[in-house]
């Protein structure tokens, strides 16, 4: 009966994956298919250094967000890896989901917030960076602390909960301590992949704008950044 | 080795467990009285662990676990809905096959279960500390690097500090599952000899796949086979005279 039920959550999944598949491509092929649709909508003039000014002002404010992002994500594995039945149809399909996700090259994910960001609706919103941050960092996040706090061992939970620890006081006292300097790179990975995508989005706006292959220095600051971020998040690993 | 006149500490009636389709314990009926060394022997995946487990609810940790039967502790159902388990547990305190000390200090390991319990004094929590620690048999090798990790002692000390930390949940049960599996010749007699000063104190249960061992350390025995609790008496009565085919040849080495 079990197996039942897993096999007809995975079928209702699959047909979810690939409808929600289409419509990504169908959406995609109206959009490009015209172009004038997208020089008609911006104005290369009026990419100057101001423009890039604004989208570092918008990443700047959303600095919190990118780290509740970054929080949450380290939460929800938590939640899922301790708290949830890991039988469960709710377990398997979140599961799917990031498994898929995580796989998407980061670069799909930036293409895409480029077009729609800046192209599409001309503007840097706060949902659009957001939705943005969310591909990009949630997946990945989760399902690296995921495999982290997987690597606790079952005998130390059990030990805890014999002594009489409740699941929170074994979350708490014993699986954080075990996985912390993972979870340390695994923020780092998250910060190191904010880094790329935001050098991406001025990168492309100001290649578009000044009809040349020039970056503006925050640029490589950025990417420089995104290196020494990555390079830490290994060293803890 | 008389049977003590008062009540048992764990009363198991009927009691069948199953891991999924696993049918792993059968009609298992036994009780375990207090100032006694209850040891369950038998062959390799028979079911001594997924029984002990039973017995302070860490199964429940497993989603596929079902149970039917009765298992009573100090009279009360240990699986009634109204047991707390966090509260049952340490109660029933349970020494593992390997030493799993937590990555903490000496001093802290022992005091966890009693953090647990929300002790915060640390002159209460010193005398406990010191207490379960002497109760192991731990006290006068470690009292000078309470502070230090775990890592620097033996696997054999380590298990004894396992002890002294199940002890420091104010047990009435302890339970043993091949506790000396991991250690060396060496330590085996301490551990054994812990167990005998313990045994004034507590129902202690004693899980091994070593005969002699069983034979050595246990007032009882009983005798598992396939999940089936095939004999349970008195050690000297399983060792020299069983009244089981079965039991003579796990006793007498023909079997397992
Ligand atoms: N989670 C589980 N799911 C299914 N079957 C299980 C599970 N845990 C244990 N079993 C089965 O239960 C049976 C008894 O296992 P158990 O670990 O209790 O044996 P044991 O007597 O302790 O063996 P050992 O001497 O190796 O420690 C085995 O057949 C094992 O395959
Ligand atoms: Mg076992």
């Amino acid at each position: 009966m079990n197996a039942n039920i897993m096999n007809r959550s995975e079928l209702i999944y699959h047909t979810i994956a690939i409808i929600s598949l289409v419509i990504v491509i169908i959406l995609l092929w109206n959009f490009t298919s015209d172009g004038s649709y997208v020089e008609g909508k911006i104005n290369s003039d009026v990419i100057t250094e101001e423009t890039v000014s604004t989208i570092y002002g918008q990443l700047y404010r959303m600095i919190p967000t990118f780290c509740g992002v970054i929080l949450f994500s380290i939460v929800i594995s938590f939640y899922l890896e301790e708290w949830l039945q890991q039988t469960s149809w709710q377990y398997q399909i979140i599961e799917r989901h990031i498994a898929i996700l995580a796989r998407v090259p980061s670069l799909v994910v930036g293409i895409l917030a480029v077009y729609f960001i800046f192209f599409h609706f001309q503007n840097i919103t706060y949902y659009g960076l957001l939705l943005t941050v969310v591909l990009l960092v949630m997946p990945v996040t989760i399902q690296s602390t995921q495999k982290s706090i997987q690597t606790v061992d079952i005998s130390v939970r059990e030990a805890a909960y014999a002594l009489g620890a409740t699941r929170w006081r074994v979350v708490t006292d014993h699986v954080f301590p075990h996985t912390f300097s993972k979870i340390l790179a695994v923020i780092c990975t998250a910060i190191s992949r904010i880094l790329a995508i935001a050098a991406f989005l001025v990168a492309s706006v100001w290649i578009y704008g000044s009809n040349s292959f020039s970056f503006p220095k925050s640029v490589i600051l950025l990417i420089t950044g995104a290196l020494i971020v990555s390079v830490l998040s290994s060293l803890l690993d | 080795m008389q049977q003590p006149i008062n009540a048992p500490t764990l009363y198991i009636n009927d009691l069948n467990v199953w891991f999924g389709k696993n049918h792993v314990l059968k009609d298992l009926t036994f009780d375990v009285f207090p100032r006694q060394v209850t040891s369950f022997i038998g062959p390799s995946k028979c079911g001594k662990t997924a029984l002990v487990r039973c017995l302070n609810r860490l199964n429940d940790l497993k989603s596929d676990f079902r149970y039917t039967g009765n298992v009573q502790f100090n009279g009360k159902d240990l699986y009634s809905s109204k047991v707390n388990v966090t509260d049952i547990s340490p109660k029933i305190g349970m020494v593992f096959h390997k030493p799993i000390p937590f990555r903490r200090s000496i001093y802290e390991n022992v005091a966890y279960p009693a953090r647990l319990r929300g002790i915060k004094q640390s002159s209460e929590l010193d005398t406990i500390v010191e207490e379960c620690l002497i109760e192991a048999q731990l006290w006068d090798e470690v009292c000078h690097d309470l502070d230090a990790s775990p890592d620097i002692l033996t696997i054999g000390q380590q298990q004894q500090l396992c002890i002294a930390r199940a002890l420091a949940g104010n047990p009435e049960v302890l339970i043993f599952d091949e506790p000396c599996e991991q250690l060396d010749a060496m330590e085996t007699p301490k551990l054994e000899v812990t167990v005998q000063n313990l045994k004034s104190r507590y129902s202690l249960i004693f899980v091994t796949n070593k005969r002699r061992q069983a034979a050595r350390v246990s007032d009882v025995a009983g005798f598992l086979y396939n999940g089936e609790l095939i004999e349970f008496g008195h050690t000297e009565q399983i060792f020299t005279n069983p009244k089981n085919k079965l039991t003579e040849d796990y006793v007498t080495g023909r079997l397992g």
